[in-house]
């Protein structure tokens, strides 16, 4: 972990990924609201397209919200969301690769 | 639910939940007033758009009228409030999942401080002054599983260890993609001009917001590269500096650039103004944002964003 990782946030990250596993919707709300940014970031990189971009954030968050009851509850919550996005950005049906 | 707004006692609440469930609107109305608020920020959070969250709140309260014969009041109202609120926002993202949004443009300072995961210092690439388009095309021609690699480790500052865990391989899998990834870019990339600096950035905006003031046609087609383009969603581009100049003035109240008041400030990483119109009377009226993409010393592109919204969000984005 670097240096700028407040362990803070992974902690709460972590109480709201366990959280929103119980169904906890306003929990589930609160640990995308920490990633948004950042995977709206890393979807515009991926994809080179803010619009794309912004629909494969919302793909993910479906995901997310799907499969939150196959989800390790001990790893990190960043992690997993980015895999997810990851696996997005790659089926995206305009690029070719 | 963690809001604190003044909520009816429990006795009244459950009077006045059960004047709604026989049919009195009104006492629907005073039942779920105090918990708008809280899900207007839940569905924000789900949609990451406000406007839409707007809509989304009125659409749950609706499904919560029309259902309100099946609330048990065994779990608490904001429980299945907030349920019905993800399962309108989830359904609306359904909805919608091809077609292109016009993306809002979101002010610099929260993303910045919006928790570590979107930037370390030591990222090899800087981030915050904007990417330059060289890097940003020639990460798109990687293939995927590189460019992912690259972005995570390089841009956003992931560790190696952590990029493996994502990917479900190994550390020295991820190291090796990542130095194939590396030795493309270095090919593809011009050898490493000077990076536009942010003080260049902030006396070319000091520019343009001075262009409108002095009404300087002149002065702000000299600042545009000939063929800049201006976007504005969902209207279509304006190409060419001489073109923009005079669509400008054409939208101006009055026809006089001075009409428009902008406010420096910062969008989507990159040099931004705040729009706001000066009606006849001299007020003041937000109209929208404007982010600006400079390459080589000069605006090469204007997104506009017209929301009057908008200049609201973006006060004290300007750094």
């Amino acid at each position: 972990m670097t240096t700028n990782r407040d362990p803070g946030w992974i902690d709460e990250d972590r109480g709201l990924l366990a959280a929103a596993r119980r169904g906890d919707e306003h929990a589930f709300g609160r640990l995308i609201e920490h990633h948004r940014g950042g995977l709206e970031l890393y979807c515009e990189l991926m994809l080179g397209c803010p619009a794309r971009a912004h629909q494969a954030v919302h793909e993910t968050l479906l995901r997310g919200w799907r499969e939150l009851d196959r989800v390790d509850p001990h790893a990190p919550a960043r992690i997993w969301l980015y895999r997810l996005a990851t696996g997005v950005c790659l089926e995206d049906p305009d690029r070719t690769d | 639910m963690t809001d604190s707004q003044a909520r009816p006692p429990a006795g009244e609440q459950s009077a006045l939940l059960k004047a709604a469930q026989s049919g009195d609107q009104q006492a629907f109305g005073q039942l779920v007033e105090p918990y708008r608020r809280a899900l207007t920020i839940h569905s924000y959070r789900m949609l990451g758009s406000p406007h839409d969250a707007e809509d989304i709140v009125q659409e749950t309260l609706l499904r919560a009228w029309r259902n309100l014969a099946s609330y048990e009041p065994r779990a608490p109202l904001s429980s299945w409030l907030y349920r019905i609120a993800t399962n309108a926002s989830l359904d609306e993202i359904e909805r919608r999942p091809r077609r292109p949004q016009p993306v809002e443009p979101y002010p610099d300072t929260p993303l910045a401080d919006a928790d570590a995961p979107t930037h370390d210092p030591a990222a090899r690439y800087a981030l915050r002054e904007g990417l330059e388009l060289g890097l940003l095309t020639a990460i798109q021609q990687l293939p995927g599983r590189q460019r992912a690699v690259l972005i995570l480790r390089d841009v956003l500052g992931w560790t190696s260890p952590e990029v493996a865990d994502l990917l479900e391989t190994s550390v020295a899998a991820v190291n090796s993609t990542l130095q194939r990834a590396r030795a493309t870019i270095d090919e593809r990339l011009p050898p490493a001009g000077p990076v536009p600096a942010a003080e260049d950035e902030r006396e070319l905006l000091h520019r343009y917001v001075q262009a409108f003031t002095n009404d300087d046609v002149d002065g702000l087609v000299a600042l545009l590269r000939e063929d800049a383009v201006l976007r504005m969603p969902p209207q279509p581009a304006v190409i060419g500096a001489d073109a923009i100049a005079r669509f400008f003035r054409w939208a101006a109240p009055g026809e006089t650039f001075a009409n428009f008041h902008h406010t420096p400030t910062r969008a989507n990483g990159r040099p931004a103004v705040a729009i706001y119109t000066r009606s006849a009377t001299g007020e003041l009226i937000p109209h929208g944002v404007s982010v600006l993409v400079i390459e080589g010393g000069q605006i090469v592109g204007i997104e506009a964003f017209v929301d009057p919204a908008l200049p609201a969000r973006f006060a004290g984005a300007a750094r």
